[in-house]
């Protein structure tokens, strides 16, 4: 059943996915590593560059919160799941 | 009670209590305009009765539409564009009660289908509610990520994009109509035609946010044109699997032999005739 929780916890999960993606031992080896951007891009791989800067983002801002909303959700699902 | 009346501290009494309550007042209001744009949001509810069936009528038979760009509103002292025309006077302009009501009727109309099975929980109700608000949601998300991955100037409004989204339930009431009323194979024929309307507005509806220049005409314009386009007819390519979610727990139900459209809102029994 398709519902708000359901699309809660498939947030969380992208959210998650997208989050403990390495730096160094993923990004950086298929060249989506925020660090290897140089100045210049052609116009052809703008949709690349802005999946390479929100992929940054997510990770940058939302580590914290992200254990925090995870951990509650572990011991919700542990105590009445 | 003359005595209290009379009274000098019981007058005084009244009015600061008049007071206080006009101060809470006051306090709601600033603090409820400040999380809430109510002047907004009142725009998105400035609809009258001809809209309304005019509006319908243009979500279920939208091929014949020639005019689809939205009325600007202008100044009155300086003739500069402060906005839109609210959807009172302008059918292009999207529009809240339209998705309100008919997600309200559908939410119900779910009901009072099971009910006809005998398999009516008032759960169903809060469950339907629940799916219809995460579809139109997770919608309004995906389509507010791709606007950022291909750098589209979001001038739009979030509640533009809410409306838009809402517009299928009006496919989805008739598609649930006809299938109680008539089974059959007709019910496939209206799921994928009004599916096909639904689509085919919001292709027309959407370019005005998605492809706001039609003048850019430099290589990378080109380029970023045909992705946008690619992502319109996505979008509307999408209806079919929202509206496949929304109908999948009445599926199972197949269909009883008396009317269940006798309580169905009259607005919408009148429609049947006409699909």
């Amino acid at each position: 059943m398709f519902a708000l929780g359901t699309l809660f916890y498939l947030g969380l999960m992208l959210l998650n996915a997208v989050a403990v993606l390495h730096e160094q031992r993923f990004l950086s080896k298929i060249g989506w590593s925020i660090e290897q951007l140089s100045g210049f891009h052609d116009a052809n791989q703008e949709v690349k560059l802005r999946i390479i800067h929100l992929i940054s983002a997510i990770r940058m801002l939302l580590r914290i919160p992200l254990i925090f909303v995870n951990s509650m959700v572990i011991i919700y699902e542990i105590i009445l799941g | 009670m003359a005595a209290i009346q009379n009274n000098q501290a019981a007058q005084l009494g009244f009015q600061f209590a008049g007071s206080a309550v006009n101060a809470g007042h006051e306090y709601v209001e600033k603090n409820l305009n400040r999380y809430i744009n109510l002047p907004m949001l009142r725009h998105y509810f400035n609809v009258s009765n001809s809209y309304v069936l005019k509006k319908i009528q243009l979500l279920l038979f939208p091929f014949g539409q020639k005019q689809w760009t939205r009325l600007a509103l202008r100044s009155e002292q300086t003739g500069h564009t402060i906005g839109y025309k609210p959807p009172r006077e302008d059918l292009n302009s999207p529009d809240l009660y339209i998705p309100v009501m008919s997600m309200i009727t559908y939410v119900l109309l779910v009901g009072i289908v099971s009910g006809t099975k005998h398999m009516f929980h008032p759960e169903i109700l809060g469950l339907t509610a629940s799916k219809a608000l995460a579809v139109m949601l997770f919608e309004v998300v995906v389509i507010k990520l791709g606007c950022y991955l291909l750098n589209v100037s979001s001038e739009s409004q979030f509640l533009d994009l809410v409306c838009y989204s809402g517009y299928k339930f009006i496919g989805i009431i008739v598609t649930l109509l006809v299938r109680t009323l008539i089974p059959g194979w007709t019910t496939w024929f209206v799921f994928f035609y009004t599916n096909l309307a639904v689509g085919f507005f919001l292709l027309r509806s959407l370019r005005h946010i998605v492809l706001p220049d039609t003048s850019a005409a430099t290589a990378t314009g080109v380029h970023h044109r045909k992705h946008r386009i690619h992502f319109l007819f996505i979008i509307a390519a999408c209806q079919l699997i929202f509206s496949w979610i929304l109908l999948s727990n009445t599926w199972s139900l197949s269909v009883s032999s008396d009317s269940p459209a006798a309580a169905a809102p009259p607005r919408f029994r009148k429609m049947v005739p006409r699909v």
